[in-house]
């Protein structure tokens, strides 16, 4: 708690994951579902690399369990301020989210974290030269 | 064992006397006093960089089934080789390939736009494999599949001396597809030349240089283009698209990512299932920051034509331009496990049926196998992108539920938790009522 606080440059660029210990990520999933029963606790985090796309100003979400992956993209698509021709992709465990129909609790019961959160990335595309 | 070997050998030799065909006749346009001493350097530094990886060897295996556009050549057990001990199946392959259009950077044309820039060597690799991929699709739709460069048909190679001109490095309007008019259409996006591309951002280019040649009147024989979103082909918008005019073929783009640092390998399978599909017109992707066309594969690599090789602009307001600077006679291959994961894969169409029999085939392929989730290449959705509903969605951080709510459970969360750690509540507030 108090080390967040003497280093928030770097705890900035650091994910989620670095920032917070297993425990206390498993903690805070068991306490927000028990309040929270019909929602899925996301963390969605820009890819490290990834330069075109803004950095989101939130990055833990409790997401409906109905809601399907398209509702979601267009959420995060419009939270970001972006255009219908800009690039933006969301990776689980390093996959491509392409199934829009598929419900977000079905992608987090197969793809939840041990500590209990669903992790995405997103990115745009590379540039090459 | 080393088929290719020869083959790239003598094609470098070849390559160098058709360099001095082509600076002859930008000659006789052109000073090459206009070109300015910087790019003429990285002209041949690109020259120098990319002729000396032309010339390590290349090799293809004699045994294994060569794969290129959804063409299989398979090796022949019973026939002699036919010429210096090439086995008939590769030299099909390398006729195939040689007849492909070939683009590449290329210097001395007119400066694009209101910049300096008179070649694009060091960035327009991106936009390069986009125009390769465009000009397959232009010589299926005009020729077909089986036609080739080596062929005595007379007709066929003014149409594909047409195809190869509208790729003129040119702002004409005579070259709709040139690297000068992808720029302009770039500029509305707020691109300027020089710039590195993603293999989405071309293909939006090429469907806005696409849309406008078809405003233009440019006979493109009815083909028409369609780019998908988030990874999903909206059959409705297809569908609407033939609307105006069922008899139109139809180029599909589906750019995607396929892992953040790099290809995720269970899509292996996948490119190399979508690369053998009949409708398959190339990917247009690359290695880490170097573009290339995939055209298909053999064994573990995928095959390519690489636009990284400075060569001289043609002038090609000439009808009888030479158009040898436009083919390779040297393919390459990487390991498919070296691919970038962020890539553009092009399908064409030849009718509304033949874009279902598409829409069959590709979904056996596109789901990766193995996996206990579904988190297929791309998908194919029955609606129209715009019927995408947004739901109503009320955003609320924790911290203002906390405020709005005398519940002392909330309270609790907040107190866990600091103040930057927050979750944003989704809520649908209309929710659809399920069934």
């Amino acid at each position: 708690m108090s080390t967040s606080e003497v280093e928030p440059m770097t705890s900035k660029q650091k994910s989620f994951k670095q920032r917070r210990s297993f425990a206390s990520r498993k903690d805070e999933v068991a306490s927000i579902r028990s309040k929270f029963p019909n929602k899925v606790p996301v963390i969605v985090e820009r890819y490290q690399k990834e330069k075109d796309l803004p950095i989101l100003d939130k990055t833990k979400f409790l997401v409906p369990e109905e809601l399907t992956l398209s509702q979601f993209v267009t959420i995060i698509r419009n939270r970001m301020g972006l255009t219908s021709t800009q690039a933006f992709y969301l990776l689980v465990n390093n996959k491509s989210m392409a199934s829009m129909a598929t419900t977000m609790s079905d992608i987090y019961d197969t793809e939840k974290d041990e500590d209990g959160f669903l992790y995405m990335v997103y990115a745009s595309q590379e540039f090459f030269g | 064992m080393a088929t290719g070997g020869g083959s790239s050998t003598s094609s470098l030799g070849g390559r160098e006397g058709r360099e001095r065909r082509g600076n002859g006749l930008i000659r006789s346009s052109s000073s090459p006093a206009e070109v300015p001493v910087r790019q003429r350097i990285y002209a041949s530094f690109y020259r120098f960089r990319y002729g000396w990886s032309f010339n390590s060897t290349i090799q293809f295996s004699n045994n294994s089934p060569v794969l290129v556009l959804g063409k299989l050549y398979i090796p022949e057990r019973d026939t002699k080789p036919q010429s210096e001990g090439i086995p008939r199946h590769i030299l099909m392959f390398m006729d195939h390939f040689y007849s492909l259009p070939w683009m590449t950077y290329r210097c001395g044309f007119s400066p694009i736009l209101s910049s300096s820039l008179t070649t694009d060597c060091g960035w327009g690799c991106m936009v390069r494999s986009g125009q390769m991929l465009l000009a397959t699709v232009l010589h299926l739709h005009f020729l077909g599949r089986d036609w080739r460069l080596s062929s005595s048909d007379v007709t066929g190679h003014k149409i594909h001396r047409q195809i190869l001109s509208w790729f003129g490095d040119s702002e004409s309007e005579l070259c709709p597809f040139s690297i000068h008019r992808l720029m302009e259409a770039a500029y509305y996006h707020g691109n300027k030349p020089g710039d590195w591309f993603g293999p989405s951002q071309v293909s939006i280019l090429i469907r806005d240089c696409v849309r406008r040649a078809l405003r233009e009147h440019i006979n493109l024989q009815k083909l028409n283009i369609y780019v998908s979103h988030d990874c999903t082909v909206y059959i409705k918008d297809v569908q609407d698209i033939f609307e105006s005019d069922l008899d139109q073929s139809l180029l599909v783009l589906v750019p995607v990512r396929l892992g953040s640092e790099s290809l995720n390998p269970i899509y292996i399978p996948c490119v190399k299932a979508l690369l053998a599909l009949d409708h398959t017109v190339g990917i247009i992707g690359g290695r880490p920051k170097h573009s290339v066309f995939f055209i298909g594969f053999q064994d573990e690599n995928l095959i390519h034509l690489d636009p990284h090789y400075s060569q001289t602009a043609v002038n090609m307001t000439r009808t009888d331009f030479d158009v040898s600077s436009y083919h390779c006679r040297s393919p390459k291959k990487i390991p498919v496990t070296k691919m970038d994961p962020s890539c553009t894969l092009g399908f064409y169409c030849h009718t509304l049926e033949d874009f279902n029999h598409f829409r069959i085939e590709a979904e056996k392929v596109l789901a990766p196998p193995m996996q206990k989730g579904q988190y297929p290449f791309f998908t194919f959705s029955n609606t129209r992108q715009k019927e995408i509903i947004s739901p109503e969605i009320s955003m609320m951080d924790t911290s203002a539920l906390s405020l709005i709510s005398s519940n002392g459970t909330l309270d609790l969360i907040e107190s866990t938790w600091s103040e930057a750690d927050d979750f944003v509540v989704l809520e649908c507030i209309n929710e659809d009522v399920p069934g």
